[in-house]
């Protein structure tokens, strides 16, 4: 069933080298009836890239994700619409761009994913992740303020 | 693309020259092709350096893309290298001149990026040297030039370091061409760029490489390097004959035909027991199901190539691997199989496709086929090797990461078709 809801987006700065890349997502993301509610840009400091990505501390690909996510400007976007979280990452398509290639053709990974790091956006994966992200990068917002501004 | 025949007053059919292809390389996401001084180009588009009036565009519900399906002329000035990166293109001539194109967010074009975040045309851009160029290479955003003294120069992104220059102010960008500082007593024969990082093989055969940022550069530690430092690991003491590295993984051959890996080896790339997803130090990959003497390696994104010294061509990795749709892993090199059982003088690989040129001048290509860059006239997958190049009189072929032209040149495109 449909329900509002928020997540974040994040055009990571290997995207964000190709404007008119990051150009044809939005309008994919219009496209899809997914309205974008706040948007920014954001050079991350390792600080934050590696707090906001905490939960895979540890592992392999850690320290080449903060240093990927450190290594320009990115654009920051919260996105809301009728199961925003799902759409969004249905759109997006799995992590590893190579894999998705094979998988999942038509996704943004497969088509515009360089590498299994350097795949381009990121997506929230839950309603508890998107709340948790949403106020990581916006603390004057919470996931409810964004869900019900987004009804009005 | 019948417009594109209406562009071209002065087509390939009447080059009246016989000279063959010497050598391929390939780069991620489009490709390229020199023949007697011409570059060839196709693949992605979408940075609208070509020219809207050249491209095909694919609309398949989701995303639609930009890109040039079948080769076609650049009708340069004599052109002897050229560099692709991510949506940009670099061309040497004989002489010391330089000519860009394309994306130039990071001033990987040798031009201040606060001018100019995108050449539409092709602009020459002035080296602070007179050598002649021997080698470009391109990364993701940032490039290196080779020049006939063995000395190199880069320009671009070096927010890792990867220029290798103003490593103590630490410069984010290089916004001209600028001589390596840090390594004034070397002369090099060989520079290669990964998406964020640079290797450099010194004459004797030493490899130099920059930035660790994905534990890619063989120096066994975590922290990005902001110098050039040497490589060694199981490599040390033996010459280096060439090195090949398109994203993250990197091959090195040395002059007794073994052959060492390091970087990422999450598909299986760099070894076949363990399940190792990265490789910090340089380590000896055993080759020996391959029966014959490798003469050349190439890495991609996800496998990795041998040719031997028959013209055989093994493949190992994931991907669209060219040994048919069934298999996509492959852990055991494999025996590519070519149309007509060509024989294969040079290879090149990208992140995801690749090219191979056989001893009669024919250029092949296999892998993902998005944005075109297979030159086959779609944006289809292959997994086999495809020949879409049907003269036998090509120079030199090279691959292009992505593929940018100008709309004021396009008097001088041709289409091979």
């Amino acid at each position: 069933m449909a329900k509002i809801q928020a997540t974040l987006a994040i055009f990571k700065p290997d995207i964000m080298l190709h404007p008119s890349r990051v150009q044809k997502i939005q309008q994919l993301i219009e496209k899809n009836g997914i309205k974008v509610f706040r948007k920014k840009p954001l050079t991350m400091d390792v600080n934050t890239a590696e707090k906001f990505y905490g939960e895979h501390q540890g592992k392999f690909f850690y320290p080449r994700l903060v240093n990927l996510m450190t290594g320009g400007p990115a654009t920051i976007a919260i996105l809301v619409g009728n199961n925003a979280i799902t759409h969004w990452r249905d759109l997006i398509g799995p992590s590893r761009s190579h894999r998705a290639r094979s998988s999942h053709p038509s996704t943004i990974r497969a088509i515009y994913g360089l590498t299994d790091t350097r795949n381009a956006v990121h997506g929230s994966d839950s309603v508890e992740s998107a709340a948790r992200e949403i106020q990581f990068f916006f603390p004057e917002l919470d996931y409810d303020d964004c869900v019900k501004q987004c009804k009005t | 693309m019948t417009k594109v025949l209406h562009l071209c007053p002065r087509g390939l059919r009447c080059s009246a020259t016989t000279t063959r292809i010497a050598a391929v390389n390939c780069r991620s996401i489009s490709s390229a092709a020199i023949r007697a001084g011409r570059v060839y180009l196709w693949g992605a588009a979408d940075s609208g350096i070509l020219g809207q009036n050249l491209v095909e565009k694919k609309v398949d519900g989701t995303l639609s893309t930009q890109y040039i399906a079948k080769p076609m002329l650049l009708d340069s000035p004599q052109i002897t290298s050229l560099g692709i990166g991510y949506n940009y293109l670099i061309m040497a001539d004989a002489t010391s001149d330089v000519l860009v194109t394309g994306l130039n967010l990071r001033s990987q074009l040798g031009l201040p990026a606060s001018e100019n975040e995108c050449i539409e045309g092709i602009r020459s851009v002035e080296m602070p040297h007179n050598f002649p160029i021997q080698q470009v290479a391109c990364g993701r955003s940032h490039s290196l030039i080779l020049t006939t003294n063995n000395q190199v120069y880069a320009a671009g992104n070096n927010l890792f370091g990867q220029c290798g220059i103003n490593q103590k102010s630490h410069e984010p960008e290089v916004t001209r061409f600028t001589q390596l500082e840090s390594l004034p007593n070397l002369s090099f024969k060989q520079i290669c760029c990964g998406l964020d990082h640079s290797l450099l093989v010194t004459t004797d055969g030493q490899i130099y490489c920059i930035m660790n940022l994905f534990y890619r550069v063989g120096l066994g530690k975590h922290e990005n390097i902001y110098q050039f430092t040497c490589v060694e690991g199981e490599l040390k003491h033996k010459t280096i004959v060439h090195i090949a590295t398109s994203a993250d993984t990197v091959l090195a051959l040395a002059d007794d035909s073994s052959v060492y890996g390091w970087g990422d080896t999450e598909y299986s790339q760099l070894q076949f027991d363990d399940d190792a997803k990265q490789i910090c130090l340089p380590k000896r990959i055993s080759l020996d199901c391959i029966k014959e003497k490798i003469v050349q390696v190439a890495a991609g994104g996800s496998f990795c190539l041998a040719c031997t010294e028959t013209g055989n061509v093994f493949v190992w990795g994931f991907g669209a691997l060219g040994v048919g749709n069934e298999i996509m892993d492959c852990r055991e090199p494999r025996l590519i199989r070519f149309p007509d059982g060509a024989k294969v003088k040079k290879i090149a690989c990208s992140i995801n496709h690749a090219v191979a040129l056989s001893d009669t001048g024919k250029v092949y290509t296999w892998g993902r086929g998005s944005f075109g860059k297979l030159g086959i006239g779609n944006d289809e997958d292959a997994f086999a090797p495809c020949h879409y190049y049907y003269d036998d009189d090509l120079l030199i072929v090279k691959f292009i990461l992505l593929r940018t032209i100008d709309r004021k040149m396009s008097c001088s495109f041709n289409d091979l078709a």
